[in-house]
């Protein structure tokens, strides 16, 4: 079947676009497509749209940005990927007054559900409909009608200035309460709760995980995240330069960090209209994939540990260490690359450092295989994560989940091909899908992936075209939309940026990959046996790596709770 | 060979107790360097688990106040426990027996593992919660193998003292019964000693904490050290069960014959602990029900190996 | 995998013998004072503001608190005269702030015509030495009387 040219799709779809009832639609750059729509007509263009394009359209992320001191407005913009046809829609609206409302997408695309409550928390737009109308981000005890992500609301202002009023009036402290309170109705009445943590010594991230148990079979889980919400955000809109933004995207992930700086700065660049140099995207490109190496590995080496199988862990990470000295050796750190900025990259791979890389390769590639093969062959570990975990091909859909969390679901679905960025458009890439939908199938995913970053990398190096490496350009133009996207070791990570004056941003929405995958990990442990939700968790390979804290709940009874934990511990297996 | 007098019996003794309660601290240290070593690292000095030790005896006590009374005493009462068992087993020297202190070996040994584990569920932490029902759950299973295994042994050589039972020497004609004893006895070694893939308790990473993770400052000490010494003395019984040791020392006489008992006896220990230790590297913890049935399985194995020395193979 | 017994270790010594860190590796940013002019293009393009600089009158302090780094290395990238520069060290770790603070004090030019300190006077210098001979006294007058002057002589000369 022949491919429809890139140009023939984009006509056809503007078309649909503006039949669908779409006020203005514009091309904003390479495979991305505005839209601005009234609200009273969000519900039935995206629905019209859902009926249009059907299984294909996937919901990103959304934006929800304060324009009053431009156009007197708010906006939300929502990101709906076709990643079939290689574009991005982007669906504007705009509402206006002080408690702006537009209509939810969450009961349309379930995907939505997160980044519309994010709006809610940190800007004010109420989105009606919403089937959780509840915080994602703010702490609980944070006071009504302070939106920090306003414009009116400085990024330096304490919310309480003086330690009595921190402590509230009950003498409690506001903020740093024991208990991560979890939504009111899903304590039920007359059920134990039994805290597990409040410390995970495995794996160190704050997040709450609530497990409804009965018996020893889980049969609802809740999750509450975000207390290290950081105001990256707020920080880089109001005292940072656009090229002084990558070194604060990259820090948003202690792993995956140089993706970040990439999609910020196509973001920027896109914005911009900035043309960057082929040998720059190449050495991007490269060393993405040396990100994605370290960062598979590392899984790795975390998924044995989970299983008991330390031996392995040790491997996995003694062979990562050789990834992350070359990193350091071409870009002067192991893990902060600090490779970006806008239109281009700060340092060269020359002749040395690459036959530095190749060396790497070979070696990684030999150890990884033989290491891996053999464990894998291990009947033990095998069925300790063969059909657990699974998370269908249709919930997958509708939850959104992206990377190899989706690949291992079933879903094609790779940015470096469907949003070719990068050196990718120059490359091809064999994306790794397989469809048991398990544990399993994420271990086998991740395990491709490997191989193929190497063999990636191999041919980037070869290919490498001489020339600059930095762009040259003037002063950003203002107010101008720009999307930047990666395939990030965990998935898409999309970068949303609306240019400022000054060289600075009036808005940056990141949106890591594990924000999507997480939404998924309730529905993967309902129906669980208790005794394998770690390693179901670290199956998304989650940014946090397990639970720091987990309710057990049972719902038949509430005293005897205890003695079933006991009863699990003892039968389960 | 017994001491002549009874106070050179008692020193025996001593010098029995102190160097297996140290040397239950410093073959965990070899066990970490070679356990290290199979992972390409450096790993800890050897002395590391001594100073762990030594370390943690310094540190104030703590008090929980979720925890049992029965919590806070059992750590102390699993390290005496231990220590009277390192002094009925004859080991580096021999020791004066009775009839029937192979029972009470068993019975002191089985009991540091209720003790710990019944001080881990009542620890009032559900992750030790399950790490002691998990310990617990293993421990009736595994128990039952070593008093079948033991039972075998005893029945085959017919006699219930350690010093002069010796099932591979003894009997005038090759049994068949102590050999799968011996093997199963070994296997249990391994269990009991607490090591991967049957150390299903501290399975941190999935949900459940080890016995000790609700003791903290000296009395963690007294726990990890009654653990340790627990695996040192199922390494003892084993061996003076394989090895005709009093026949060895009979055979060079006093002083000599002591000194190279006990000094082969320390070189049988660490072999015992090394081999363990390479073993351990390579495998992952098993899940807790798949342990269990291992064990089961090694109970089938003894309760052959009775019977057969019941009807005199 | 019981090979691995059989083969190096690979874990380092470290900290009981030194480290090795490859050529560009990104360490602490250290400011020649004898180099450096406080023009201030590094504490602009600082991300975290590690870099500071401010006057009291007499002298410019360039002021680079470690604590606040993240070792980018832009600071180095755009210093014109090549007076900070990162190097390999990486042992920063101490229990006084003060060993992670670095100043550099500069005296003030004054401005010939209205006396307001305007720039450090090294700075001054260096432009001086960049300009033909007889219009170098026009950069020791601060940029407000300089464009006062200019106007004057440009009304001037279009009268
Ligand atoms: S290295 Fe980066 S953070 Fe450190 S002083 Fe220089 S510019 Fe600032
Ligand atoms: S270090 Fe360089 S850039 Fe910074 S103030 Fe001094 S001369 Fe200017």
């Amino acid at each position: 079947m022949r491919r429809a040219s890139g140009s023939e799709v984009l006509g056809r779809v503007v078309e649909t676009l503006k039949r669908l009832g779409a006020e203005s639609v514009t091309v904003t750059q390479e495979g991305v497509v505005l839209s601005t729509v009234t609200k009273d007509r969000l519900r039935d263009f995206v629905r019209a749209l859902i009926r249009e394009y059907g299984e294909s359209l996937r919901h990103s992320t959304c934006m929800g940005t304060d324009l009053r001191p431009v156009r007197g407005s708010f906006s939300v913009t929502h990101v709906l990927a076709l990643d079939g046809l290689r574009l991005y829609l982007l669906v504007e609206t705009e509402a206006f007054g002080n408690r702006p409302k537009v209509p939810s997408l969450t009961p349309l695309l379930p995907a939505a559900n997160w980044a519309e409550r994010e709006a809610r928390d940190l800007l004010g737009i109420e989105f009606e409909g919403h089937p959780e109308p509840v915080k994602l981000i703010l702490p609980d005890p944070w006071p009504e009608g302070v939106f920090p992500l306003r414009k009116d609301y400085p990024y330096n202002k304490k919310l309480y200035e003086t330690p009595a009023q921190v402590r509230g009036v009950r003498g409690e402290p506001r903020f740093f309460s024991a208990k991560p309170s979890p939504p009111s109705e899903s304590v039920r009445e007359g059920c134990a709760l039994i805290p597990v943590g409040p410390y995970h010594p495995a794996l160190h991230e704050p997040e709450y995980y609530e497990l409804y148990v009965e018996g020893e079979r889980i049969v609802e889980a809740r999750y509450r995240g975000f207390f290290v919400h950081r105001g990256m955000e707020k920080l880089a809109e109001s005292r940072m330069t656009i090229n002084q933004v990558p070194f604060l995207a990259e820090r948003i992930c202690g792993i995956c960090g140089y993706t970040h700086a990439c999609a910020y700065c196509q973001a920027v660049e896109a914005a911009a209209r900035i043309e960057v140099p082929e040998r720059a995207l190449y050495i991007r490109s490269i060393l993405l994939e040396i990100e994605r190496l370290h960062s598979h590995i590392l899984w790795f080496g975390v998924a044995f540990h989970m299983l008991g199988f330390d031996t392995g862990f040790m491997a996995m990470w003694r062979i990562r260490e050789e990834v992350m000295r070359v990193a350091e050796a071409l870009t002067g750190n192991r893990k902060t690359y600090g490779m970006n900025l806008v239109g281009g990259v700060r340092r060269d791979i020359d002749e040395g450092k690459a036959s530095l890389v190749l060396r790497m390769l070979e070696s990684v590639e030999g150890e990884f295989r033989r290491f891996c093969d053999s464990v894998l062959s291990m009947r033990e570990v095998v069925e300790r994560v063969k059909e657990v975990g699974v998370l269908t091909r249709e919930d997958a859909r509708r939850l959104g989940a992206v990377g190899p969390h989706a690949r291992a679901s079933g879903l094609g679905i790779d940015v470096r091909v469907d949003h070719p960025y990068a050196a990718y458009r120059f490359v091809d890439v064999n994306v790794a899908v397989r469809d048991s939908c398990d544990v399993l199938a994420r271990i086998l995913v991740r395990y491709d992936e490997v191989i193929e970053s190497v063999r990636l990398i191999r041919e980037l190096l070869k290919n490498m075209p001489k020339g600059e490496l930095m762009a040259e350009y003037g002063d950003l133009p203002p107010l101008r939309v720009g999307l930047g996207a990666t395939e990030a070791p965990r998935g898409e990570d999309i970068h949303l940026v609306i240019t400022g004056r000054g060289n600075k941003l009036y808005r940056w929405r990141p949106r890591a990959p594990s924000y999507v995958n997480l939404a998924t990990v309730p529905t993967m442990l309902e129906g669980e046996r208790l005794a394998n939700a770690p390693i179901i968790i670290a199956s998304i390979d989650p940014c946090f790596s397990c639970t720091d804290h987990v309710v057990v709940v049972d719902l038949r009874t509430g005293v005897r709770r205890r003695m079933n934990l006991l009863r699990n511990a003892l039968t389960r297996g | 060979m017994s001491a002549a007098s009874p106070l050179l019996a008692c020193a025996f003794i001593l010098v029995n107790v102190a160097s297996l309660a140290v040397l239950a601290l410093i073959l965990d240290g070899v066990d970490r360097k070679v356990r290290a070593r199979v992972q390409r690292r450096v790993g800890p000095p050897i002395l590391q688990t001594l100073y762990d030790v030594l370390k943690l005896y310094r540190r104030p006590v703590t008090r929980d106040e979720l925890a049992g009374p029965f919590h806070s005493v059992a750590p102390a009462l699993a390290f005496a426990t231990s220590l009277v068992g390192a002094a009925v087993i004859p080991s580096l020297l021999p020791t004066s027996g009775f009839q029937g202190d192979l029972i009470v070996a068993v019975y002191l040994i089985s009991s540091v593992s209720a003790i710990t584990s019944f001080g881990a569920a009542s620890s009032g932490i559900p992750f030790s919660v399950v790490g002691g029902w998990r310990e617990a759950s293993l421990m009736m299973t595994s128990e039952l193998v070593l008093g079948a295994t033991v039972a075998a042994i005893a029945s085959s050589s017919g006699s219930l003292m350690l010093s002069s039972l010796m099932p591979l020497i003894r009997p005038s004609t090759v049994k068949v019964s102590p050999i799968i004893a011996l093997a199963s006895l070994a296997l249990l070694t391994y269990v009991e000693g607490g090591r991967l893939p049957f150390e299903i308790a501290e399975a941190e990473p999935e949900l459940a904490g080890g016995v000790a993770s609700g003791y903290g400052g000296p009395s963690l000490a007294l726990l990890m050290h009654s653990l340790l010494l627990k695996r040192v003395l199922l390494a003892t019984l084993f061996l003076d069960l394989l090895v005709p040791w009093g026949a060895i020392s009979n055979a060079l006489g006093a002083p000599l014959g002591l000194a190279v008992r006990a000094l082969a006896f320390t070189l049988a220990l660490t072999l015992v602990s090394l081999v363990s230790a390479v073993i351990e590297a390579l495998y992952g913890r098993c899940r807790p029900g798949h342990a269990i049935s291992i064990v089961k399985k090694a109970l089938i194995v003894s309760g052959v190996a009775l019977i057969a020395a019941c009807v005199g193979f | 995998m019981v090979e691995g017994l059989g083969k190096r270790v690979v874990t380092e010594a470290y900290p009981w013998a030194p480290l090795e860190v490859p050529e560009g590796f990104r360490g602490k940013p250290v400011i020649d004072p004898e180099k450096c002019v406080g023009c201030g293009s590094c504490v602009n393009a600082c991300p975290p503001n590690a870099l500071t600089l401010s006057d009291d009158g007499r002298h410019r302090v360039v002021k680079l608190f470690l604590g606040r780094c993240i070792f980018c290395g832009r600071c180095e990238e755009v210093c014109p005269f090549n007076a900070i520069e990162l190097t390999k060290e990486f042992e920063l770790a101490t229990s006084s702030t003060e060993d992670l603070v670095q100043e550099v004090r500069l005296v003030m030019a004054k401005c010939t015509v209205c006396g307001r300190p305007y720039a450090t006077l090294r700075e001054v210098r260096k432009v001086a030495e960049s300009l033909p001979e007889n219009l170098r006294g026009l950069a020791y007058v601060c940029p407000d009387c300089r464009g006062r002057i200019s106007s004057y002589f440009v009304g001037f000369a279009r009268r």
